[in-house]
């Protein structure tokens, strides 16, 4: 490979950005990097430590690290061969036991009827303890350095900060698993409703930040209190959002295609990972797919359904809705070949039976749903 | 100590692709103080380092489908965390610690290798990292090479290659694992 002129190094990085450099000039930067700062002074034990631990809080919100949850085989001390010999075996015991033949009859049972999700969530606190909320009484749910913790009659969880000087510190986390959904008032007042399948991780005080920083995974609809001097930011897959007070959707799932930004009141300012911010105004949805940010006129009203109680679709794919769905009934979804790609409008509650949601869109399009336990097969 | 921890690479690599939570968990583990030193080296900046190895894990998981088993896991997240690395430099505003140092090694003592070569390289950078690491957090390489060592015992013992090896490992633990699914269910069922 023959040597390249020297080229402008800055023009050079600008080229990589872009993704536009010759096999030659790759080589080199790449020869370059193998030995910049090779001698640099490395970071103690420690400091390794303590940033490798803040970096595993971060993607354990949106990644699914195991390590505080081992699963039950995990726990077995026993050699994994001899754990799994002895369990095959107990396997056997169970598979003809006249136990199964009940479950069978119960979960055909559970066929008939599949119920929507409801009000339910886990909080995880600062020290790292989990509290149910469903399982909860009203009433004070925690009680600590500076902070009370309370659930509403009506199932809010509500932050009330005592005093200036307070000593509250660390990170909360509300949870919601499929089938899940949970309102939250946050210390400077905010709400937020969390849809199923989601989490957001917020500090326990915001008064000694300049910032108000929150990290959702999901989709979460806010109502920002007004604190012009501490902007409300919400991270989120691949984007940030700054809100000075205002009403906004964010529907930032893994396994949606895109990433939906709605906003509703006021105005919030929109940083995608790579490229530039926009600022939003009220009827607008951002949509960012791929890395590309598209601003959209949008019905707010689509977006911000589930809060209300509703599944509301307007010209949506199967998929779309069917994602939906499966979040909220806590059910796996099996698309077989040849459906029709046609789109669904409409709107119907989601504190309604499946089978009744899954009628609805039965009787106005060519397609058919069979519920198997708590499986959802959409045939021809 | 975890049945997991005592795979080699490649067959947590296989398990990855197979979306195991576990695998997953263990890679972190095995190679996050690695790469994280490697990213605060290169940027010298906690914050960008941080950000640089971060977007590489999640990266690793969502692309866990298209990651080759066969290759070594070791290079593939090097590789991966350069890549994010060099963006993130060519994105900064200000480059001018990086330009002048390009300079510096254009005129001192850069010359065009091939990619073979290449990869060399990097294999020795990761050797030296790896053992200019704190003892504790150099445990786990030195656990998964007995692994490698054991697993090449048994070619020359039963006298066949090691990509067979490598196969019956990975039968072994597919059928394991198809075992574990069903033990997982049941332990839960019996309240165990």
């Amino acid at each position: 490979m023959a040597a390249m002129e020297r080229p402008d190094f800055d023009e050079l990085l600008e080229k990589y950005r872009k993704g536009e450099c010759t096999p030659q000039e790759l080589d080199f930067i790449e020869s370059w990097y193998l030995q910049y700062q090779q001698d640099a002074e490395p970071l103690s034990q420690a400091e390794l430590e303590d940033e490798v631990a803040s970096i595993t809080e971060s993607i354990a919100q949106k990644m699914p690290i195991v390590a505080d949850q081992p699963p039950v085989f995990r726990r077995l001390r026993l050699p994994i061969g001899i754990a799994a010999s002895i369990l095959v075996i107990l396997g056997i015991g169970y598979l003809r036991s006249p136990e199964r033949q009940k479950d069978q009859s119960v979960a055909q049972q559970a066929e008939l009827s599949i119920s929507p999700g409801r009000q339910a969530a886990s909080l995880t606190l600062a020290n790292g303890k989990k509290i149910f909320l469903s399982d909860q009484q009203t009433g004070k749910v925690v009680q600590g350095a500076g902070v009370t913790i309370t659930k509403t009659s009506n199932g809010e969880l509500i932050y009330d900060i005592k005093g200036t000087k307070n000593k509250a510190s660390g990170f909360n986390t509300l949870a919601t698993t499929n089938g899940e959904t949970y309102r939250v008032r946050l210390p400077d007042g905010s709400m937020v409703w969390l849809n199923a399948a989601s989490s957001l991780k917020y500090p326990v005080s915001f008064q000694h930040s300049a910032e108000r920083v929150v990290q959702l995974s999901g989709e979460a609809y806010f109502e920002i209190s007004k604190d012009r001097k501490h902007p409300f930011i919400v991270r989120s897959r691949e984007q940030q959002v700054e809100v000075l007070g205002t009403h906004f959707n964010i529907n930032a799932y893994h396994d949606e295609p895109d990433i939906l930004t709605t906003l509703l009141e006021g105005s919030i300012r929109l940083r995608p990972e790579r490229g530039i911010a926009r600022i939003l105004k009220p009827g607008q949805q951002a949509k960012l797919a791929n890395g590309d940010l598209k601003i959209l006129e949008a019905d707010p009203r689509t977006a911000t359904a589930w809060k209300d109680g509703h599944f509301r679709f307007r010209n949506e794919s199967l998929q779309s809705v069917m994602r939906k769905i499966s979040r909220w009934y806590n059910v796996e979804v099996i698309f077989q070949k040849g459906l029709p790609e046609d789109t669904y409008s409409g709107a119907v509650t989601r504190h309604s039976d499946i089978r009744q949601v899954l009628d609805i869109m039965e009787g106005s399009n060519n397609i058919h749903f069979t519920i198997k336990e708590r499986r959802i097969i959409v045939s021809k | 100590m975890t049945a997991y921890s005592n795979y080699t690479d490649t067959e947590l690599a296989a398990l990855l692709k197979d979306g195991d939570h576990q695998a997953y968990t263990v890679i972190y583990d095995k190679y996050k103080f690695l790469l994280y030193a490697h990213a605060y080296k290169k940027l010298q900046d906690r914050e960008d380092a941080r950000d640089a190895v971060q977007e590489v894990f999640v990266t690793f998981w969502n692309k866990r489908g298209n990651i080759n088993a066969q290759s070594n896991l070791a290079g593939y997240l090097y590789t991966a965390l350069r890549n994010t690395i060099l963006n993130l430099i060519a994105r900064k505003e200000v480059r001018t610690r990086y330009t002048d140092a390009m300079a510096a090694h254009y005129t001192s003592d850069y010359e065009p290798t091939d990619h073979g070569i290449r990869s060399q390289q990097l294999a020795a950078l990761i050797d030296r990292e790896i053992a200019a690491l704190p003892a504790k957090m150099q445990e786990v390489f030195v656990l998964s090479r007995k692994a490698y060592l054991s697993r090449k015992e048994i070619s020359m013992q039963l006298g066949i290659s090691e990509a067979t090896v490598d196969r019956q490992i990975a039968n072994a633990l597919k059928l394991l694992r198809a075992r574990l699914t069903l033990v997982a269910y049941l332990l839960v069922f019996f309240n165990i």
